[in-house]
C-alpha cells in the first residue's frame, strides 16, 4: 500500500464519521490544552517570583527564627521567636555587612477621621532603605533617633495615604494604628509589589514601637542585611555570629543545631526551582491521567469501528490486503485522531495561554505571558504516542479477522 | 496444463474436539476461459470450494495446483499476494463502500496493486464501460439499483486483470431481470477471453455456464456441458 493511499484511506474513514471522530478527540484536546495552560501559567508565576527575588539583590542576606535546617523537612509552624534587636546591633559590629536592618510585621486597622481601613504594618528601623530603596515622595524617613525613642511616627505607602487622607497633605497629620496615635513623617513614592505584598499599602513605623506598643513583644521577625564581599563567606560568618549570640553549643556547625536560618536570593532561587519541579511533576501526572482515559476513548471507539466495518475489512482481504496492511490502515486512523487532538490541543492550550496571561497582566504587575514551547512539541508527540498505545490492540484486532467470516458478517 | 488443478482436496473444520468434514477429496480441472458454475445446495460445501480455490482458505489435505504452481501450503501473506493478483471476486450482498463514488469503489483493488495512481481512473473507466456503467462514475454506491451495484462490483473483479473471477452467489440478492442481465454480462465478458467461476443454488442460473459442476454433501456428484445453455430464464 502506498503511503498516500494510506493516508489518504483513514482520512476518508475518519471523515466518513467525522462528529464522532471530534468527540472521540476531545478528552485529548482537553488533557493536551490543560497541561499546556497549567505549563503557562507555571512558568509565568515561576518568572515573576524570580524577577522579584532578582529585584532584591545578590548580595541580600535574611536571618530567620527556625527550628534546625528548614529545607531539611518540613517547617514547624510554631517556632520559637529567637531573633531581636540585640542580634541586630551584633550584626552591626560585623565588618561583613554594609547595612543591617530588622523587620516586624502585623496587620491592624488604621484611621484618620472618619476613614478606617485595615492594612499592612511594617516595623522597621532606619538603615530599611539601604536594603530597600524606595523614594520619597513627601516628608522623610524613620531615622534612628524615631527609632530609640519609641517614636510615634508613621510612613505611608502612596495608596494608603491617599485611602486615609485623600488629597490633602498629610505630613504632621495624627492617625490611629490600632489604639496607639501616630503622626505622618513621610509618604513613600510609588513602589509596586514585593513577595506578592503591595508595598503601596504598607505603612512603616519604628521597629521598637511596633514591638512594644503595639504587639507587646521582643523579638523580630526577620533580620536583612547587605554582604560585603563574597555572600556564602558572609553567610557562614553569620552563621557564627548567630551562634555566639545565642550561646549555642554548635561547634561543627550543624544548621539542625541552629534556632535560626540565613537564607539568600540564591537559596530561594533554589527553592524556587525546587517548588517548579514538583509543580512539573504534578501536572504530568495530571497529563498522564487525562491521555490514559482520552486513550481508552480513542481505543473505544476504534474496536467499534473496527466491528462496524468488518464487511469491509473482509472485502479489503478478498482484494488482497495483507494482515500488515489492514493494521496500519487502523494504527493510522487513530494516530491520525490523538495527532489531530492533539494539534488542537495545543492550539486552545496556547490560545487560552495567551488570554489568561493577558487578563493576569492587568491584575498583577509584571506578570508575562509565557508560551511553552517544549509543552507544545511534546503535546504533538504524546498524542502521536497515545495513537499508537492505544490503537494496536484495535488494529491488530482488525488485521486478524478470517476473511471468509468477515464478509459473511451482518 | 490447466489454470487450475485440484487432486483429491478434503477441507475439515474443527470446532473443539468435533471434526466437521466438508469436502472428502475433492478433485477438479479448470481450463483457462471457462465459464463454470459450481452447483449444489446449501451446506453442500460449494462455498467452501470456492474458497479454496480463491485463496480466502486452505485445503486439509489434497494438492491445488494454480497454473502449475503448487499452492496447497500457503502462509497468510501469499495468500493475500494471489488473491490480489490472480483473482476478483463478486459477492452476493456486492460488499460496496457505502457512501463512497463508484469510481472509488472501482479503484480500490489498485490501491492494493499498487497500481500507480495516474493509472488508475484509466483502467476503472474501462472496467465500468466493459459493464456498461461508464455514465454513473461519480454516483454514490448508495444511490444505484441492485443491479447496477452488482456490476460495479463486477468491475471491481475486473481491474487489474485477474487469472479468474469469482462469482459467490451473484443473482441471490437481485430481482429476476436483473439477475438475468448479470448472467448475460458474464457470458459477455467470458466471450473476451475471462475465466469465470460461479457458485450458485439455482438450476437455471448455472445452466448460463457452459460447464455445470455439481457438488452434494462434499462430492462432486456431476461434471458436464450436456446441458442446453442458456441465455434468459424464460427461453426454454
Amino acid at each position: 500500500m502506498l503511503t498516500s493511499d494510506l493516508i489518504k484511506t483513514s482520512s476518508v474513514a475518519l471523515r466518513r464519521n467525522a462528529s464522532r471522530s471530534l468527540l472521540t478527540i476531545l478528552g485529548i484536546v482537553i488533557g493536551i490544552a490543560a497541561v499546556i495552560l497549567m505549563l503557562s501559567i507555571g512558568k509565568s508565576a515561576e518568572g515573576l517570583i524570580l524577577s522579584q527575588v532578582a529585584d532584591l539583590g545578590s548580595d541580600l542576606i535574611f536571618i530567620e527564627a527556625s527550628a534546625g535546617d528548614p529545607t531539611s523537612g518540613p517547617p514547624d509552624p510554631f517556632i520559637e521567636q529567637t531573633m531581636t534587636l540585640d542580634d541586630v546591633k551584633t550584626l552591626r559590629k560585623s565588618s561583613y555587612f554594609s547595612a543591617v536592618s530588622a523587620t516586624l510585621q502585623t496587620s491592624s486597622s488604621v484611621t484618620h477621621d472618619q476613614e478606617s481601613t485595615f492594612t499592612q504594618i511594617a516595623g522597621v528601623d532606619a538603615d530599611y532603605l539601604e536594603i530597600f530603596p524606595a523614594d520619597l515622595l513627601h516628608g522623610r524617613f524613620l531615622d534612628e533617633s524615631d527609632v530609640d525613642s519609641y517614636g510615634k511616627v508613621a510612613v505611608l505607602g502612596k495608596d494608603i495615604a491617599q485611602d486615609l487622607f485623600g488629597d490633602q497633605d498629610s505630613i504632621g497629620q495624627r492617625m490611629k494604628i490600632g489604639d496607639i496615635t501616630v503622626r505622618v513623617i513621610g509618604v513613600f513614592d510609588e513602589q509596586g509589589t514585593r513577595f506578592f505584598q503591595n508595598l503601596d499599602d504598607q505603612i512603616a513605623i519604628p521597629v521598637t514601637t511596633m514591638q512594644r506598643d503595639i504587639l507587646g513583644v521582643d523579638y523580630v521577625n526577620y533580620i536583612s542585611a547587605v554582604a560585603v564581599g563574597d555572600i556564602e563567606i558572609a553567610k557562614e560568618e553569620t552563621r557564627w555570629i548567630m551562634r555566639d549570640a545565642h550561646n549555642l553549643d554548635n561547634p561543627k556547625g550543624d544548621l539542625n543545631k541552629d534556632d535560626f536560618y540565613v537564607s539568600s536570593q540564591s537559596d530561594a532561587v533554589a527553592i524556587i526551582g525546587v517548588v517548579g519541579g514538583v509543580l512539573t511533576i504534578l501536572l504530568s501526572s495530571i497529563a498522564a491521567i487525562s491521555l490514559v482515559v482520552g486513550g481508552i476513548g480513542i481505543m473505544n471507539i476504534m474496536l467499534v469501528s473496527v466491528t462496524e466495518r468488518t464487511k469491509e475489512i473482509g472485502l479489503r482481504k478478498s482484494l488482497g490486503a495483507t494482515r500488515k496492511e489492514i493494521l496500519q490502515q487502523f494504527l493510522v486512523e487513530s494516530v491520525m485522531l490523538t495527532m489531530t487532538g492533539g494539534i488542537i490541543g495545543v492550539l486552545m492550550g496556547v490560545i487560552m495561554s495567551v488570554v489568561i496571561g493577558f487578563i493576569a497582566g492587568f491584575f498583577v504587575e509584571g506578570w508575562g505571558i509565557y508560551v511553552p514551547a517544549s509543552g507544545i512539541i511534546a503535546g504533538v508527540i504524546v498524542a502521536t504516542i497515545v495513537g499508537i498505545v492505544f490503537g494496536v490492540y484495535p488494529a491488530r484486532h482488525a488485521a486478524a479477522l478470517d476473511p471468509i467470516e468477515a464478509l459473511r458478517y451482518e | 496444463m490447466a489454470l487450475i488443478d485440484l487432486q483429491k482436496i478434503t477441507k475439515d473444520y474443527v470446532n473443539g474436539d468435533v471434526v466437521t468434514s466438508v469436502l472428502h477429496g475433492v478433485s477438479l480441472e479448470i481450463e483457462e476461459g471457462e465459464f463454470v458454475a459450481i452447483m449444489g445446495p446449501s451446506g453442500s460445501g460449494k462455498s467452501t470450494l470456492m474458497h479454496i480455490i480463491g485463496f480466502l482458505d486452505q485445503l486439509t489435505t489434497g494438492k491445488y495446483l494454480f497454473a502449475g504452481k503448487d499452492v496447497s501450503k500457503l502462509s497468510d501473506d501469499e495468500l493475500a499476494q494471489m488473491r490480489r493478483k490472480e483473482v476478483g471476486f463478486v459477492f452476493q450482498f456486492f460488499n460496496l463502500l457505502p457512501r463512497t463514488t463508484v469510481l472509488e469503489n472501482v479503484t480500490l483493488p489498485m490501491v492494493y496493486e499498487q497500481t500507480p495512481i495516474a493509472e488508475r481512473e484509466k483502467e476503472a473507466r474501462r472496467a465500468l464501460e466493459s459493464v456498461g456503467l461508464a455514465h454513473r462514475l461519480h454516483h454514490l454506491s448508495n444511490q444505484l439499483s441492485g443491479g447496477e451495484r452488482q456490476r460495479v462490483a463486477i468491475a471491481r473483479a475486473l481491474v487489474g486483470n485477474p487469472s479468474i473471477i469469482f462469482a459467490d452467489e451473484p443473482t441471490g440478492n437481485l430481482d429476476t431481470k436483473s439477475g438475468v442481465e448479470v448472467l448475460k454480462l458474464f457470458q459477455e465478458l467470458n466471450k473476451q477471453g475471462n475465466t469465470i467461476v460461479m457458485i450458485t443454488h439455482e438450476r437455471e442460473a448455472a445452466e448460463f455456464a457452459e460447464r455445470i459442476i455439481s457438488i452434494r454433501d462434499g462430492d462432486v456428484v456431476q461434471d458436464g456441458n450436456g446441458h442446453k445453455r442458456r441465455t434468459d430464464f424464460f427461453d426454454k
